[in-house]
């Protein structure tokens, strides 16, 4: 029987790989983001290669691994000093644990999750190797645990993976509240972020008294965060160009640098469940 | 074309670019990281026989999705541009010594300046400062890449030495 090839033009295959690309971004984003929580999760290993760099990655020279026996003492004593310091705030903590067990919950449930990938390119995003399996759901909060302040927002997640939106990605928004201390000032707006390191607040009334330096709060949202939590601060205050009667606020979020290492998930409890 | 090796070179390629290992050299403000993916794609569109050089240019440019947050963009800008640069591949100065960085600055402008419209097409999310990052990106990749040229060239010798002896005609997949 005779064998019949099939033989594609280049134009044609061109034309048929060309219509591929397109289908592909046709595809709505519930079906796509899958394939990249499966890239993440398979290669993840390799992705937190370089995720931690040593501040000072050089060697000591053989001169500063030895020291003398008076300084060996001194050391030998504050490392002793240090640990019944830290031995009595252990005992400090659990009291505070135990107390605060006791207490109405402050935040509903805390993941606690590393960062896979990075914060890099067009989008201000980090993977974190926490998902819907942990409780972890797209809107929930993320916090930086180092600095104890809202960093982002949970955009989509796999079971074991979520990708998060840094607060400073343009296209993330987020209800405020700006605040000051010592006074009623309580002012409710909208904060985008820059692109850059910061974030922008808008249509704020110039009527409303906002400097430099006032805080600003995530605002609490039901379901979501149940109290107010610290996003950043009021860095510059000026007159909107397009429309006299408002402000234009510049906020700086607390910095937590290009790399992020952990970031805990605000997660609501639902009634009828218990997280460990 | 050595596909298996070639394969190698995107995964590792797609690791890079979703990984955290090219922060170590990321730069200002903006955190300008060099692109190995495009590197791979003006490398594998000048060097490989035209069908190739669609073939390479449609994975390079999935790779370059599955490792960022659309998947579609990439493909089809990556698309285009490897078409394009496989087209024009005779009448590069590149043969005669010129740097590659000449061709990967303007390759990676116009594929990313692409994949940013049909992304913003897609989900309607724009970015400020975009093109100051395309710009700088693809300067920090030109920069990065002529150096990344030499070694590919060594380890994928056949494919390169393969492209001399292309004649003209072959090559053109829209005469």
């Amino acid at each position: 029987m005779a064998r019949r090839h099939f033989q594609l033009s280049n134009g044609g295959l061109f034309l048929l790989l060309l219509s591929s690309g397109f289908v592909l971004l046709l595809l709505p984003r519930s079906v796509t983001h899958r394939v990249h929580f499966l890239f993440a999760e398979t290669f993840e290993p390799l992705l937190r290669i370089g995720r931690r760099f040593p501040d000072n990655a050089a060697a000591p020279s053989p001169q500063e691994q030895v020291v003398s026996l008076e300084e060996h003492n001194t050391l030998w004593k504050n490392y002793h000093n240090l640990h019944a310091r830290l031995m009595k705030l252990q005992d400090e903590y659990n009291t505070a644990a135990r107390i605060r067990s006791s207490l109405p919950r402050f935040y509903s449930g805390l993941v606690i999750a590393d960062v896979v990938g990075p914060a890099a390119g067009l989008s201000h995003e980090i993977l974190i190797n926490k998902g819907a399996a942990d409780g972890v759901h797209s809107g929930c909060y993320v916090m930086s645990p180092e600095h104890n302040s809202i960093i982002g927002v949970v955009r989509e997640t796999s079971d074991a993976m979520a990708r998060v939106r840094l607060l400073t990605d343009a296209n993330q928004s987020i209800p405020i509240r700006i605040r000051r201390d010592g006074a009623a000032l309580d002012v409710a707006a909208m904060m985008i972020g820059d692109g850059k390191r910061g974030g922008v607040v808008p249509m704020v009334e110039r009527e409303k008294d906002i400097r430099p330096g006032d805080a600003v709060y995530a605002a609490p949202r039901p379901g979501l965060l149940d109290t107010p939590v610290i996003i950043g601060n009021v860095a510059e205050v000026q007159p909107d160009e397009e429309s006299p009667l408002l402000w234009k606020i510049f906020v700086q979020p607390i910095d937590i640098g290009s790399e992020p290492e952990t970031a805990a998930v605000i997660v609501p409890d639902t009634p009828g469940t218990e997280r460990q | 074309m050595r596909w298996v090796l070639f394969a190698i070179l995107v995964l590792l390629g797609a690791v890079l670019e979703a990984g955290n290992l090219l922060n170590a050299v990321a730069l200002g403000q903006w955190h300008i990281r060099p692109s190995v993916l495009i590197v791979l794609l003006v490398f594998f569109a000048v060097h490989c026989r035209t069908h190739e050089a669609i073939i390479t240019s449609f994975v390079i440019g999935l790779a370059m999705d599955i490792s960022g947050s659309q998947i579609g963009p990439h493909t089809i800008s990556y698309c285009l541009v490897g078409g394009l640069l496989n087209q024009l591949g005779e009448y590069f100065v590149l043969r005669r010594g010129a740097s590659p960085a000449a061709l990967i600055f303007p390759a990676y402008v116009i594929a990313a300046v692409i994949a940013y419209w049909l992304g913003a097409l897609k989900t309607g999310e724009r970015q400020d400062y975009a093109y100051r990052i395309f710009v700088l990106t693809g300067l920090y990749s030109a920069f990065i890449g002529s150096f990344f040229w030499r070694f590919l060239g060594r380890i994928n010798q056949p494919a390169s030495s393969q492209s001399l002896q292309t004649s003209p005609p072959q090559r053109g997949y829209l005469r």
